[in-house]
């Protein structure tokens, strides 16, 4: 079920409605068979693959904590279970394919016309979620076995994994929070309700009026990069960086408004990236659920910023190169992580070369330092947007050569000029300049009008009607999955 | 000294026995009346920026007692669902400039017959196979041409038919040029479900003696939603809220099997509770019909009115990229037709397969500009020679 689809717009409010009316005892055991309804709705049979899971790491979980002596030995099972899982459903068809491609290639070199071998249908349907919730429960069974306390309410458990607000493209959720959350008696607030309503609005704004419309241009790009100008390529390429943001970031929205209706609240997963000075605070900002679990479940048990600087760049760059192959699986997810990973190093390397230099490292706190710092890594982030969104490394270079190499453009440009993106990407840059005026505002009248507005539910519903209605308007025809889904 | 102002003991009681009920009840006159000023408010606030934004300016059909519908004369339509244009239909509901009912002198008049794809308001009227054909046509010999698009999104080959005997011969065509696409065969016959009742339109058959004839059942049917009705037809034309709300209703019944499910049981049920609306519309008079052989009796009888006014009658096939085996079938049976019938007939699949990279020309489901030039070029020839002759 997509959020931004008809069947979750009649599903989310029944569910809402369901959850509120019974008695607080039954509130878990409802969310969590609506979290197998969400999940099942695409592929039934996939609802055993998570339960099958949850099952598994539910007892991985409590063997740890029991043993001593074989704690060791049950968290590599469990994270061999998992990542077997992810491995099969997500990489087989990868690994099948590279492997026959290298050995075409060696027979290609070995004679003359040899017998090309061709890839087997494998017929791995990828499962939703499927890189969220596992290493979700990577987190879990790794916590438990540092020391936290496992969940012994298989129920409670389950719905940390299938929670359906968060189950198929994150926030990766930290189980202690969760649970934290659980075991508190969640009392009806109407504030919880207005944040959650704010929150699913923004996000199909973001997701539907930006992101779907600036998929639109960035697809006139992509699909046709042969007939592509200077200005035609670097529209196409900003506009992805774009596209992916505000599709992820809408997608997050509307889970965690969803999850607030019901309560429940889940990580932010974006801070204002695009404001980020260096690749660094970059991914400290972006999708920080995240890089704060790669950091936490990959970065720091191969070593982390201990050891020699060598021992601590290999693990930057590792850590970022799996980052890339966990976002999907094809050679040009590799490259992009790895290249985030130089860029990573580089940026890095940077800021030790500014330390070192007294009159360099005076030029820091200034401004314009700053904003040259924004420019840099939005461009970095312009050019390994290309990498993740190209079919593969041949249409990627042919992309960037058509952004440096002169040339009159005209389809893109023509795209964006005719399509509904500029006037919505000023209706929500005034929204957030008017929204960061009314919170630093002193004035009275603000204040007064600010009262009003949070008694006044007339107020609220007309503008909500209103932004569903602006919302549909700026529609296009057809409704695009959210690009993380895929992963 | 106290900094509030503390009533008596006795004061306090009773008006805590009153305030209540009097702020109560003005809450709710307030509240109501704040409701209905918002609503004035967000209403206008609303309609004033989907104009300025030109958003919710799609609709442009209206319902139609004889075809079904038709365009709204003089709208403003802003298309954005599958390319763009921004332009108004002509005073007499053309998606062209306009034309006078009496033909100049010394001009060749076609006339272009078709649905969506011929209607073209994915592309800017300038480029539509049309537009591009008039343009080719007069640029290309001292004959001067005028190229007229009478095409309506959702048309079928009967309400082509009937559009011709109703207003295209008043225009005194020399050329008539049907674009046929894939889905207008199955389109001319009815089939009971509840999408017929949604989008009243008139069916055809064969009678017992091979003559195709006009079944306005559905259209009965759904009578009340045909008859004119001042209040829809003003939002329609005017409200860009109206057309939010309409075009929505069109992109979940394309992309949303469930809504489709569920707007067909409300269309059902609404219909069975409508007078003369009962199941026993459903039924037909006489026996299953095939499509295509529906299809060619109208093409037919529409090459017949044609000849019959002295004009000249064209069949273009829509091209078939996706080599659709249906079509392909439809596509060898209307060659033959036409070569028995002796009428021009042009496929257009050959032609785009020729162009190379067929996903130049097209968007999502029509056709691109580039798509709309490749059809014009191709007619080009076959329109001038029949010029002549």
């Amino acid at each position: 079920m997509l959020f931004n689809s008809f069947t979750y717009l009649v599903y989310l409010p029944i569910v809402v409605s369901l959850y509120w009316v019974l008695p607080s005892r039954f509130r878990t055991t409802l969310l969590l068979v609506a979290s197998y309804v969400f999940y099942m709705n695409w592929i039934p049979a996939y609802g055993a693959l998570i339960l099958v899971l949850t099952i598994v790491n539910y007892f991985v979980g409590l063997g740890i904590a029991r043993s001593e002596q074989g704690k060791k030995a049950i968290l590599l099972g469990g994270l061999i279970f998992n990542l077997s899982c992810l491995c099969f459903f997500k990489y087989a068809n990868f690994v099948v394919d590279s492997a026959i491609a290298s050995i075409n290639a060696v027979l290609h070199l070995t004679a003359a016309n040899p017998t090309v071998i061709s890839s087997p249908a494998l017929k791995i349907i990828l499962p939703l979620g499927i890189s969220f919730f596992t290493f979700e429960f990577i987190h879990y069974i790794t916590d438990v076995y540092r020391g936290s306390k496992p969940v012994r309410n298989f129920r409670d458990f389950a719905l940390f994994a299938a929670f359906f607000p968060s189950q198929i493209a994150g926030p990766i959720k930290r189980f202690q929070d969760f649970m934290h959350q659980l075991e508190e008696k969640i009392e009806f607030r109407a504030d919880n309700f207005r944040d959650g309503l704010y929150l699913i609005f923004q996000g199909l704004f973001k997701k539907i009026v930006l992101g779907d419309n600036m998929g639109r241009v960035v697809g006139t790009g992509f699909d046709h990069i042969a007939q592509l100008g200077t200005l035609d390529a670097w529209i196409a390429v900003a506009g992805f960086t774009f596209q992916i943001f505000f599709d992820f970031s809408g997608y997050t929205d509307i889970g965690r408004g969803s999850a607030l209706l019901f309560g429940y609240k889940v990580p932010e997963n974006f801070n204002w990236p695009f404001l980020a000075a260096n690749l660094t605070e970059f991914w400290r900002r972006w999708h920080m659920s995240l890089s704060t679990w790669l950091r936490d479940y990959l970065f720091i048990p191969m070593g982390g910023s201990r050891g020699s600087a060598w021992k601590v760049r290999r693990n930057i760059f590792l850590t970022m190169v799996l980052g890339g192959l966990w976002h999907g699986a094809a050679w040009h997810y590799v490259i992009w992580g790895a290249f985030h990973g130089a860029g990573l190093l580089v940026s890095k390397e940077w800021q030790d070369f500014v330390t070192a230099r007294a009159r360099l490292a005076k030029l820091r706190p200034q401004a314009i330092w700053h904003w040259a710092g924004v420019a840099c890594t939005i461009f970095f982030l312009f050019i390994a947007g290309i990498l993740f969104r190209a079919d593969g490394m041949p249409q990627a270079v042919q992309m960037v050569a058509k952004m440096f190499v002169p040339a009159d453009s005209t389809s893109v440009v023509q795209e964006l000029l005719s399509s509904t993106v500029p006037l919505s990407l000023t209706l929500y840059c005034s929204f957030l300049f008017l929204k960061s005026m009314v919170e630093k505002s002193g004035s009275h009248l603000v204040h007064q009008v600010q009262a009003w507005w949070l008694q006044s539910i007339p107020a609220q519903a007309f503008a909500y009607a209103s932004l569903a209605i602006v919302i549909l308007g700026f529609a296009p025809l057809q409704v695009a999955p959210f690009i993380y889904f895929q992963f | 000294m106290p900094t509030t102002l503390t009533p008596p003991a006795n004061q306090t009681q009773s008006a805590v026995k009153t305030a209540p009920a009097k702020s109560r009840k003005r809450a709710a006159w307030l509240v109501a009346a704040e409701a209905l000023a918002l609503c004035a408010v967000s209403i206008a606030a609303l309609e004033g920026f989907l104009k300025m934004a030109a958003i919710g300016q799609q609709e442009f059909l209206e319902p139609d007692k004889q075809l079904g519908c038709h365009h709204i004369a003089g709208k403003q339509v802003t298309w954005r669902m599958e390319g763009f244009s921004n332009e108004t239909l002509s005073s007499t509901g053309l998606r062209d400039t306009e034309h006078s009912l009496a033909k100049p002198a010394n001009v060749t008049r076609i006339a272009l017959l078709g649905d969506s794809s011929t209607e073209g308001m994915q592309v800017a009227l300038d480029q539509t196979y049309g537009k591009l054909l008039e343009k080719y046509l007069n640029a290309s010999g001292n004959r001067q041409f005028e190229v007229i698009n009478f095409a309506c999104s959702s048309y079928s080959t009967g309400q082509q038919l009937l559009q011709y005997e109703q207003d295209v011969r008043k225009y005194k065509p020399d050329i008539v040029l049907l674009l046929y696409n894939r889905g207008d065969s199955v389109e001319n016959v009815f089939v009971p479900g509840p999408s017929a009742l949604s989008s009243p339109r008139p069916y055809f058959y064969s009678d017992a003696a091979g003559a195709i004839q006009c079944d306005r059942a559905v259209m009965s049917a759904c009578s009340s939603k045909l008859q004119p009705n001042a209040v829809m037809d003003y939002l329609r034309s005017n409200s860009r809220i109206y057309g939010v709300l309409s075009q929505t209703g069109l992109a979940l019944s394309i992309n949303e099997p469930r809504y489709r499910k569920i707007a067909g049981w409300f269309t059902t049920l609404v219909a069975s509770r409508t007078k003369n609306d009962g199941p026993s519309t459903w039924a037909v008079p006489y026996a299953k019909q095939d499509p295509e052989k529906v299809t060619g009796a109208l093409l037919t009888k529409l090459q017949g009115d044609v000849e019959k006014d002295g004009a000249k009658f064209v069949l273009v096939m829509f091209p078939n990229t996706v080599k659709d085996p249906v079509y392909m079938r439809q596509e060898a049976e209307y060659q033959t037709l036409a070569t028995k019938n002796h009428f021009p007939f042009v496929n257009m699949t050959a032609p785009f397969f020729a162009y190379g990279d067929t996903k130049q020309l097209f968007l999502q489901y029509h056709l691109s500009a580039k798509g709309h030039e490749v059809v014009a070029e191709q007619l080009l020839p076959l329109i001038k020679s029949l010029a002549r002759n």
